[in-house]
């Protein structure tokens, strides 16, 4: 297997008539917490559904574990954005971690005892355990976020895709999230997540993706998140200090 | 042909009033509609043109009369009981819109059947005058009750256009028109017995299955070709006109369907459809959003692409 | 199964019974599918195609001249999933919201059928207005022999669907209920969200053929919606909801044909104003618990909250 979780090899995508994300060549290592950092509407979440498969690619390739996405898809997890969940739906938060092993049931197949015993483990991971058969809409947004992870974390994958894991979350969700998140890179999981706070990039990520419809900049942290490489992906709209004052001297821009 | 010709040049009088009052009256629903779709209330006019047949079947047991006026109003009266119970069950509970306004147009439909067939177990209960509502009449209206529905259709166009303002802000911008102190309140309720009315005084013509259709497709099809307000409202009521104007004249000059014992081509169904024709023109060619102007722009954007990536490589 | 239902209702006559028997299977079959409809937010895609199967209808009546059940099947449920379809494409090409791409799809629709069958006027009665309300009225009197039994034919098909129906669901639950929950995480669990999709369209449009030859096109969506919508607003799980829609879809077909025959007046007109009623009802119910329970919690009184 190659070193690199994730690669993408001059991909394009487009929407209607307009190109969203235009040749992006990249990779990412294995076992790194990886950031997709840029302005709104810079193609970050096109990118992760690209790799998923979920939308078409007009030109280029992506490569998954390896391999092609069709052949993997049971050790990605994925975490989608909070809009495209009905948060109205009778599910309980159990239910919803339930739903990560959905992948590998079949036709007619329920989820059995075992995997309750594992979607329990997972919320208990998170910390939510005692709120296992509450509503989802019952729950506070930090709580939901925690529950998605939850159900991630029940694909028991190798990768994670994140769309903005950290977005209308409080501090508590956001050490609980983190916490997770180290414990699966310990296990040699690979994470990565569209991230909007330029401010923490550094103290949370290791590797980091700045997109602006193209690739600006791609690599380690240390190496890559530079104010010349932000401005570069926020057209000059910023004023950044990075390397003076790592982690409290650039404020949130792209939102 | 020549009758075609003579109807369309509205030389006959009775005809020339009939026309006039359809035309107008769509001109009226498609400026209401084009609100309606904007403020994502596109199908409330479905719910109270489907509560017009218990109000027609109320106003019959009570009244005892049949002229049309006084039908019609029964119709509104339910019909603006059933927006209200709609917007009372949404306000009180976490119930679905859909779910209200699905269980609201089959519910009270369900209730003109039952009221309309106990009507027709009284003696002198006669079905027929009801049944032109299911499916519209227009051609056969008398010219008093036409003279009616061009009052009532002048009236909610000038309405609209009055307070085209108004309603474009609170259709665009709710929160911000309410914060520089427009009444949104009063004017999301008028906008709704606008709706009221059209589709009401829409019952004789187009019928209570099909009159909504009055109300979405020409502003639907404008959509397609404005990009700001008061050209979609232009292009909606030019659209709804025209459609009244060939429909109804198409189904007054073809030769009858089913012989001469059948009755004639429907009015409401031929204008529905007139409509949904200028609507997939609309769809295919207008400028900015057509389909195959757009299928032009995405073979261009893709063989770009590819040009790109391959010289690239 | 029918004698001792006679001696308990000894008014009721064995017709009477099957009738309400084929109606409640009609309004289970129906409010079972429905039940997602709802969840999915698409009570109204429902009524777009209850009203978008007659040019089906009428188009496979025009085609093979007959009034057999299975061309018609055939033909209204293509139109029902073009509905489907047409209503989503529309909404992304002519960028028109969700609802009034529904109606422009099924008013057109509905219009070509009224059309299409003011030409087979000519060959045969068949009568616009039957199809809007349904004649539930006549179901004892078209019989087909099943087991050395004398079943209304609208019964039998009726029960086969309620069959497909729920061999479907059990099958594809969990297809049903992540797809309907989130469908972006579903699709990158490798579920083919557009098939399940596509399938409940289906089993709408088969349900819906199947029933709105004796409830008719309009009152057939009340048995789908209603049921679902009611349940929901009593659980907020799924699988009570499910069995709960059940019993108000086979209350709801009682109640309805018993009050409709003590009237003498249209029994599937009767059975969609208690749908309605019920669901009115239970909106009032829920909120008047709701709001005893905050009450008695915090010692506020009624509605202290200002309405919106």
């Amino acid at each position: 297997m190659s070193r690199s979780a994730l690669e993408f090899h001059g991909v394009s995508v487009a929407y209607r008539d307009e190109l969203v994300v235009e040749g992006v060549d990249a990779s990412v290592p294995s076992a790194s917490l990886c950031a997709i950092v840029g302005p709104n509407g810079a193609g970050k979440s096109t990118l992760i559904k690209a790799a998923l498969g979920l939308v078409p690619l007009a030109s280029g390739s992506v490569k998954v574990l390896g391999g092609s996405i069709t052949a993997v898809r049971r050790d990605v997890g994925y975490v989608p954005q909070r809009e495209s969940v009905d948060w109205e739906f009778p599910v309980s938060a159990l239910e919803v971690a339930l739903m990560g092993s959905y992948g590998r049931l079949g036709l007619f197949r329920r989820p059995g005892r075992a995997e309750r015993a594992h979607a329990m483990d997972s919320l208990e991971q998170v910390g939510l355990a005692a709120f296992a058969d509450r509503q989802i809409s019952q729950l506070s947004g930090g709580q939901q976020q925690r529950v998605f992870l939850a159900r991630a974390l029940m694909q028991r994958a190798q990768l994670y895709l994140m769309d903005e894991p950290f977005s209308g979350v409080d501090a508590l969700t956001e050490g609980a999230i983190l916490r997770v998140l180290g414990e699966l890179r310990q296990r040699g999981c690979t994470i990565v997540a569209v991230h909007h706070d330029l401010s923490t990039v550094r103290e949370r990520f290791d590797h980091v993706l700045l997109l602006n419809k193209r690739l600006v900049a791609a690599g380690p942290v240390a190496a890559t998140f530079t104010s010349q490489a932000l401005q570069r992906a926020y057209g000059g709209r910023l004023a950044v200090m990075v390397d003076a004052a790592p982690g409290n001297a650039v404020t949130s821009a792209g939102h | 042909m020549a009758e075609l010709l003579r109807l369309l040049s509205l030389q006959d009088s009775s005809t020339r009033v009939v026309m006039l009052s359809t035309a107008s009256l769509a001109i009226a629903a498609a400026l209401v509609g084009s609100l309606a779709m904007l403020r994502r209330r596109a199908l409330v006019g479905d719910a109270v043109a489907h509560a017009s047949l218990p109000g027609i079947c109320l106003a019959w047991f009570v009244a005892g009369d049949r002229s049309l006026a006084v039908l019609l109003l029964g119709a509104f009266v339910l019909g603006l009981a059933c927006m209200g119970t709609m917007a009372l069950v949404q306000r009180l509970s976490k119930a679905r819109e859909d779910a209200t306004t699905a269980i609201a147009i089959s519910g009270f439909f369900g209730l003109g059947i039952v009221l309309s067939r106990l009507i027709q177990n009284q003696p002198g209960g006669n079905r027929a005058g009801l049944d032109g509502f299911l499916f519209g009449k227009a051609a056969s209206a008398v010219t008093s009750d036409a003279w009616l529905v061009l009052v009532v259709a002048g009236v909610v166009s000038a309405t609209v256009l009055g307070l085209r303002k108004e309603f474009g802000l609170l259709c665009f911008d709710r929160a911000f028109a309410a914060g520089i102190g427009r009444p949104v309140h009063r004017l999301d309720a008028l906008l709704l017995v606008l709706v009221a009315i059209v589709t009401v005084a829409g019952l004789p013509s187009v019928g209570v299955v099909l009159v909504v259709a009055m109300l979405v497709i020409p502003p639907a099809a404008a959509r397609c070709w404005s990009v700001s307000l008061g050209t979609m409202l232009a292009v909606a009521a030019a659209i709804g006109a025209a459609s009244a104007i060939i429909g109804t004249g198409l189904s007054a000059v073809l030769p009858p369907p089913g012989g001469a014992s059948g009755g004639g081509w429907p009015t409401g169904p031929m204008i529905v459809l007139t409509a949904a024709a200028l609507f997939v023109l609309s769809l295919l060619v207008a400028p900015q959003q057509g389909l195959l102007t757009a299928m032009w722009r995405r073979h261009r954007l893709r063989s770009s692409v590819q040009s790109s990536s391959g010289s690239m490589r | 199964m029918i004698d001792p239902a006679l001696e308990l209702a000894p008014w009721l006559t064995a017709d009477d019974l099957w009738t309400m028997a084929t109606a409640v299977l009609a309004s289970v079959a129906c409010g079972l599918v429905g039940c997602w409809l709802v969840l999915r937010r698409l009570s109204l895609l429902g009524d777009a195609i209850s009203h978008a199967v007659l040019p089906g209808i009428a188009g496979a009546f025009l085609l093979t001249g007959t009034r057999d059940v299975l061309p018609m099947l055939l033909g209204a449920t293509v139109i029902g999933i073009a509905t489907a379809f047409l209503s989503s494409a529309l909404g992304r090409w002519g960028r028109v919201d969700r609802d009034a791409a529904m109606g422009v799809t099924f008013t057109s629709l509905f219009a070509l059928g009224v059309v299409m069958m003011s030409l087979a006027a000519r060959q045969v009665d068949l009568d616009p207005g039957c199809v809007l309300y349904g004649l539930l009225e006549f179901v004892p009197f078209d019989t087909v022999d099943l087991l050395g039994v004398r079943v209304p034919r609208a019964a039998a098909w009726l029960g086969a669907v309620l069959a497909v129906d729920v061999v479907l669901m059990l099958a594809l639950f969990k297809e049903l209920r992540a797809t309907s929950f989130d469908a972006a995480h579903a699709a990158s669990l490798g579920i083919r969200v557009g098939v399940v999709h596509l399938g409940l369209m289906a089993a709408v449009a088969a349900n819906t053929v199947v029933a709105f030859e004796s409830v008719g096109s309009i009152l057939v969506v009340a048995m789908l919606v209603a049921p679902g919508a009611t349940a929901r607003l009593w659980t907020d799980r799924l699988v009570p909801m499910l069995w709960l829609a059940t019993a108000i879809a086979s209350a709801t077909a009682i109640v309805g044909y018993l009050v409709a025959l003590e009237l003498n007046t249209s029994a599937a007109g009767m059975i969609a104003t208690i749908s309605m009623v019920g669901y009115v009802g239970s909106v009032g119910a829920v909120v008047t618990i709701g709001a005893t329970r905050r009450s008695s919690q915090s010692g506020r009184p009624f509605f202290s909250e200002p309405l919106p």
